[in-house]
């Protein structure tokens, strides 16, 4: 059928989850902007919801309804359909159902209502999942999956929603226990069900020209729908989801590439998406989905803007030969930057006036902090007091790795760490700008390094034995965030980072003393430094900023080379004895070795 | 001894081998700077030079000495001694060993030895290798391998020339067979055998600050080297060696670091250093040593820059996925762009381009690479020094397609993301000379990583046939990865793309993967090298990519060949050697770890059985987990 009110009812249900029931602030967007659509909407809760979010659902829908999380997002459909009783009375043109697993919306809603009104169909969607040759859920009834509406946004007409069909479908719906059943029993299925039964149906952002690009266009290729196809959502996992899947198919540009096209050539606040998807998701995931890696050029300024973040350096040293080098990197900080210069004692507070004799000229302190808790406490503890009056903070200290021999490995490691933190004053710039031109930017730290003994950091190391203390430290501290044995920190492992102060009021608040630290000689591992050192990132994070890497683009030259020769040639030996595979196959091929 | 600067009264030895018997401009310097030190030159061929390489050598000497090619660089120096023999020798204050294996001189070489003659040595180097307290040949007489002045430029005083120990340990040697045994039974031996005689010795460049740090500064710290020491000589290896060797010890920074510095503050030519590596080495080992990638701002330019010295030659072979590069072509605003290919597809991509570039269309009828080359060659005009050649295909050839949209994402990002970009692309070349190709990274995503599993595609011996016809002695083996624009869009010098080189290249025809496969190589026999372009925010991606695919396969090789080194699981990895127990890396303990001390003598002198209980009762009080 083809819609020829002038004024069309429309009857819509919106399901709702959320594992801690907090409704963030993209759902009410979502959902003021679809009652603009709708003369009855109604939510329905599975599972909690707070009580704020509960009335501010309230505010925009007719309806609200909490339940218990079961059934996943059908069996909700299932009870908002029936609560209007299948439009029995013929009241409603439409029935919409959707959920919270999206953003937007980018375009009004009613430009798709609108074009599909035009067009004479039983029921319609936003996209479509195109025909798969096989069944990866082992749950469909065809054996494959066949060409059908995604069920995340469905629309049926009163053509549909009359019949008897309509009814039986959901009447006869099997209880739902799982995710292979939810896609099995009703997401798979229902388009060619009712497609054979001879109902019409489309989607307003036709993906034909992609079959045999895509099984999944918006998951894809969301920047071609959003731009092209003028599709007005985003699915909400493309920010997370596991990225070997992404990797499996392309270079993994897709999400990134969406959200600046959002953010540039639509209204819609990306704000939204960043708060939702740093409450709820883990920091890896989001890195990866979104390359938080800042790579900066150290012989241009991206832009000439006046700074307006009040920014400091605090470097810590420890080692008197390391002063000089020390000095050299300080010496890539603006004229008009401030400089602390933490010291163990009086002895090494000479040593480093002496080597710092040439920013003497410079605001400049130096304080003494003793010796416990290496170049940590003298930061948490010890400059504690200067964190309120700076926005931004550069934190760094005298690298040296004394156990590892040859000692050049270490000293590598230093190096990669300065040269990504303060290679110049071009790079400086463009650091403080990063941060004044990504509000969300919280931390950056310089890359894991995969060198001599360092590799296995990769995989293994980065949590290494820390986990527990970390976890713990993380719960002391009251953070929300995932922090997750499988998915490693994207911590500042050499302890070396730039961070927005407020983004680690969490940590500050805690109050550190010096007593809280083990005396020297401190073990190799799990101590509290340890801890600590791989928690940052959780702590900004459950600021609600997010944290990267940072690469100096002199330096990224080096790290390319180093990541392409040691995956290279560890893959192509691999396939030379098990055959040539994709990625992900191959490392299930080693595993099963 | 110490001896007078004034009267030069050196007699030098040196010891020239070439793959080819070419003498290149790098060791005509260097005679030519170090003959201001020297009152004699001996030239020792180890194998018959070229007739050119021959004059060469004649004119920059005093002597040319030509043998077989046997027993390396000593089998050459003791023939130089016996040559001149220890009775004319006696009238020398010093006599001067050195080879080709490095380019110098950096720093004169008179500074040297001014400074040298003045210090009370029996021998003396400019460089040594610090102690290592195993031995890594498992030859080394000591049973480790002892501090010693590296080989390349030894120099050793009447005092000790004249004297019967050291006749007698030249003349009775045997000249070495093999690389390890000329380190074993030679070079890492010589100086503490001398010393235990009693004999004094030290180096030029004083590394001691290094001692622990690295066992051969010269490779590792060789930028602190020159800037801080004046060391006038560079290793050739910097700019090849196995890039294992440096990922060892360092990050992979210092050859890097080191060539920044030679061509910021120094006047050495490195011209002469390119001509011999590129003639000689593997272009993806330099690439590797040198770290030849350029990751280039995509926003803002460099400096201001005219496009009138480049341009963007598109071959619009087959217009139907258009979709997928409107986006990359709507970025080439202020463009100069020449379309190659048949008028209803150049037509469609100009309309796309609109009115904010320069663009020309050449409606040519193209089947091939090849021909596309040449008809870039037919077109190019005088005053355009840079190509960028860039392709619009069908991305219907790899399943699912949309492993070619991010090629195509790719390859365009990298070689022509803006006009900006361009300008920063332009402006490495031309701080760069040497660089003839600039690529975009090989793509390592998707299907791509299955399809290039040999790092040749399949195509090593096709590349080695085709190279052969056209008269090109590439160096490149089936074991190291091409570097090869796989989408065929790249950055190419007019000197390149117009050389003959090139030319006989295009005469001979064959299939566009293999050409693609064997660019860089035809770029090097010219005598230039390719770079890798990244543009910053591709190689934002990259970083992902890489540092994902690094987690997930540590992650499966670890779990079956354990956790080490990188070079160690490698080499597990090619073996098969399965190893289950996940061992950390082997840190060496501190030398004055009492503890660590201890557990080695326990298990040296304890039956392995009790050495095990021991080792259980400890864990057992340490409150330890204990596993076998």
């Amino acid at each position: 059928m083809i819609i020829n009110n002038p004024a069309p009812k429309r009857y819509g249900v919106f399901v709702f989850y959320d594992k801690d029931g907090i409704a963030d602030e993209y759902n009410f967007y979502f959902l003021k902007e679809l009652k603009k659509e709708l003369s009855h909407l109604m939510v329905i809760c599975n599972g909690e919801i707070t009580p704020e979010g509960r009335a501010e659902f309230e505010k925009i829908a007719d309806d609200v309804m909490v339940r218990p999380n079961e059934g996943y997002d059908i069996t909700a459909y299932k009870i908002g359909i029936e609560k209007c009783h299948y439009n029995a009375g013929g009241e409603y043109d439409e029935i919409l159902i959707c959920n919270s697993t999206l953003f937007g919306p980018f375009y009004p809603f009613k430009e798709m209502f609108d074009t599909m009104a035009e067009k004479d169909l039983d029921f319609w969607g936003i996209t479509n999942f195109h025909e798969v040759p096989f069944d990866p859920f082992g749950t469909v009834k065809y054996g494959m999956l066949p060409k059908h509406v995604q069920s995340f946004f469905m629309v049926f007409r009163k053509s549909l929603t009359q019949t008897a069909d309509f009814k039986k479908y959901w009447k006869q719906m099997p209880a739902i226990k799982s995710y292979e059943q939810a896609i099995g029993y009703h997401e798979a299925i229902f388009t060619k069900e009712f497609s054979d039964l001879g109902y019409k149906w489309d989607v307003y952002a036709n993906s034909d020209e992609l079959e045999g690009y895509t099984y999944d266009p918006l998951r894809d290729f969301p920047k071609m729908m959003i731009e092209k196809k003028r599709c007005p959502v985003i699915k909400r996992r493309s920010f997370f989801h596991d990225y070997g899947e992404t990797l499996s198919r392309s270079a993994g540009e897709g999400t990134r590439e969406a959200l600046q096209y959002i953010e540039q050539n639509t209204p819609y606040d990306t704000d939204l998406i960043w708060k939702s998807v740093l409450r709820l998701q883990n920091m890896a995931d989001v890195k990866k989905r979104m390359h938080l890696n800042h790579v900066l050029p150290t012989r241009v300024r991206l832009d000439k803007k006046e700074h307006t973040l009040k920014t400091a350096l605090v470097i810590h040293i420890y080692y008197e030969e390391l002063a000089e080098m020390c000095c050299h990197y300080a010496m890539s900080m603006p004229e008009d930057i401030d400089i602390y210069v933490t010291v163990p004692d009086e002895k090494k507070l000479k040593n480093a006036k002496t080597a710092f004799a040439c920013l003497e000229k410079r605001n400049i302190e130096f304080r003494i902090v003793g010796n416990r808790g290496r170049d940590v406490a003298p930061f948490l503890v010890g400059c504690k007091d200067i964190i309120p009056k700076y926005d931004l903070i550069a934190k760094v200290h005298d690298k040296k790795v004394y156990q590892v021999v040859p000692m050049s490995i270490g000293d590598s490691w230093g190096f990669t760490c300065f040269e990504n933190m303060l290679k110049n004053e071009t790079f400086v710039h463009n650091v403080i700008s990063a941060f004044e031109n990504n509000p969300f930017l919280g931390m950056l730290t310089p890359p894991v390094p995969v060198h001599g003994p360092y590799y296995p950091t990769t995989g293994k190391g980065e949590w290494g034995d820390n986990f527990k203390v970390a976890e713990e430290l993380a719960h002391k501290l009251g953070l929300k965030v995932d922090v997750n044995a499988a998915k490693e920190p994207v911590a500042p492992l050499g302890s070396f980072f730039w961070v927005r102060t407020k983004a680690l009021k969490t940590l500050f608040d805690y109050d550190w003393e010096y007593e809280d630290f083990p005396p020297e000689p401190i073990p190799d591992d799990a101590t509290v430094l340890h801890a600590i050192e791989r928690t940052y990132p959780f702590c900004v994070q459950n600021e609600g900023y997010y944290a990267g890497w940072l690469l100096a683009d002199t330096y990224a030259r080096v790290h390319l080379t180093n990541w392409r020769y040691m995956n290279g040639s560890i893959s192509r030996a691999a396939m030379k004895n098990l055959g040539a595979d994709r990625f992900w196959e191959l490392t299930e091929k080693i595993k099963a070795l | 001894m110490k001896i007078e600067n004034d009267k030069k009264n050196r007699y030098g030895i040196f010891l020239f081998y070439d793959r080819d018997g070419i003498v290149d401009d790098y060791i005509v310097y260097m005679l030519r700077d170090i003959r201001k030190s020297l009152s004699h030159l001996l030239v020792v061929c180890n194998g018959t030079p070229s007739k050119e390489g021959l004059d060469i050598l004649h004119t920059e000497s005093d002597e040319v000495l030509i043998r077989a090619n046997e027993g390396f660089d000593v089998g050459g120096y003791r023939e130089g001694l016996f040559y001149a023999g220890f009775k004319h020798l006696e009238q020398y204050d010093e006599v001067v060993m050195f080879n080709y294996t490095f380019f110098g001189a950096v720093f004169p070489f008179a500074e040297m030895f001014e400074k040298m003659s003045g210090e009370d040595v029996d021998f003396w180097g400019i460089t040594k290798h610090h102690e290592v307290d195993y031995d890594p040949y498992g030859e080394i007489s000591y049973g480790y391998m002892p501090a010693h002045i590296q080989s390349h430029f030894l120099v050793v005083r009447k005092s000790l020339l004249m004297s019967d120990a050291y006749k007698h340990f030249i003349i009775s040697m045997n000249n070495p067979s093999s690389y390890v045994e000329s380190i074993c039974n030679y070079e890492s031996i010589f100086t503490k055998h001398f010393e235990d005689l009693g004999y004094k010795w030290d180096v030029y460049v004083n590394t001691d600050r290094y001692e622990r740090y690295a066992y051969c500064p010269v490779m590792f710290y060789i930028r602190d080297l020159l800037a801080r020491d004046r060391c006038p000589i560079i290793k050739r290896r910097s700019f090849f060696t196995q890039y294992k060797d440096f990922l060892i010890n360092t990050c992979g920074e210092p050859s890097a670091e080191m060539y920044d510095y030679l061509k910021n503050h120094t006047d050495y030519d490195l011209n002469m250093i390119w001509n011999n590596i590129l003639r000689l080495q593997n272009m993806s080992d330099i690439s590797k040593a040198m770290h030849l990638n350029y990751c280039l701002p995509d926003e803002v330019a460099y400096t201001e820059h005219t496009s009138e010295d480049n341009c963007l030659c598109i071959w619009v072979k087959d217009s139907s996925g258009l979709v997928f590069y409107e986006e990359h072509l709507e970025r080439l605003a202020g463009c100069r762009i020449c379309l190659y290919g048949e008028k209803e597809k150049t037509d469609r991509i100009q309309e796309i381009l609109g009115h904010d570039c320069e663009v020309q269309a050449v409606n040519v009828r193209i089947d091939s690479y090849q021909q596309f080359v040449q008809e870039v060659r037919r077109h190019a005009k005088d005053g355009c020094s840079y190509y960028g050649m860039l392709v619009v295909d069908t991305v219907e050839k790899v399943k699912p397609y949309s492993n070619e949209i991010s090629n195509v994402y790719k390859d365009w990002s990298c070689i022509a993301a803006s006009e900006a970009y361009i300008s920063n692309v332009i402006t490495t070349f031309t701080e760069n000379p040497r660089m003839g190709l600039a690529i975009p990274p090989v793509p390592d995503f998707g299907e791509y990583f299955r399809l290039n599993a040999d790092g040749w595609y399949g195509h090593f011996e096709d590349v080695s046939g085709y190279l052969e016809k056209c008269g090109i002695k590439p160096n490149i083996d089936k074991k190291t990865e091409a570097m090869v624009p796989v989408g065929g869009c790249f950055w190419i010098t007019a000197d390149a793309l117009m050389s003959d080189t090139m030319a006989c290249a295009l005469k001979t025809s064959v299939e566009d993967d293999v050409f693609l496969l064997s660019l860089v190589s035809v770029v090097q026999a010219q005598g230039a090298y390719t770079g890798v372009l990244y543009s910053d925010s591709y190689a934002e991606i990259e970083v992902t990519n890489s540092d994902y695919m690094m987690r997930e396969l540590n992650k499966a090789v670890f779990q079956s060949y354990g956790a080490n080194y990188h070079d160690v699981i490698l080499d597990r990895v090619e073996n098969n050697v399965l190893e289950r127990e996940l061992i950390p890396p082997v840190l060496v303990p501190e030398d004055n770890n009492w503890k660590a001390r201890t557990k080695k003598r326990m298990k040296r002198l304890l039956p392995q059985c009790m050495y095990k209980k021991g080792k259980k009762v400890y864990f057992r009080l340490r409150g330890r987990e204990y596993k076998e």
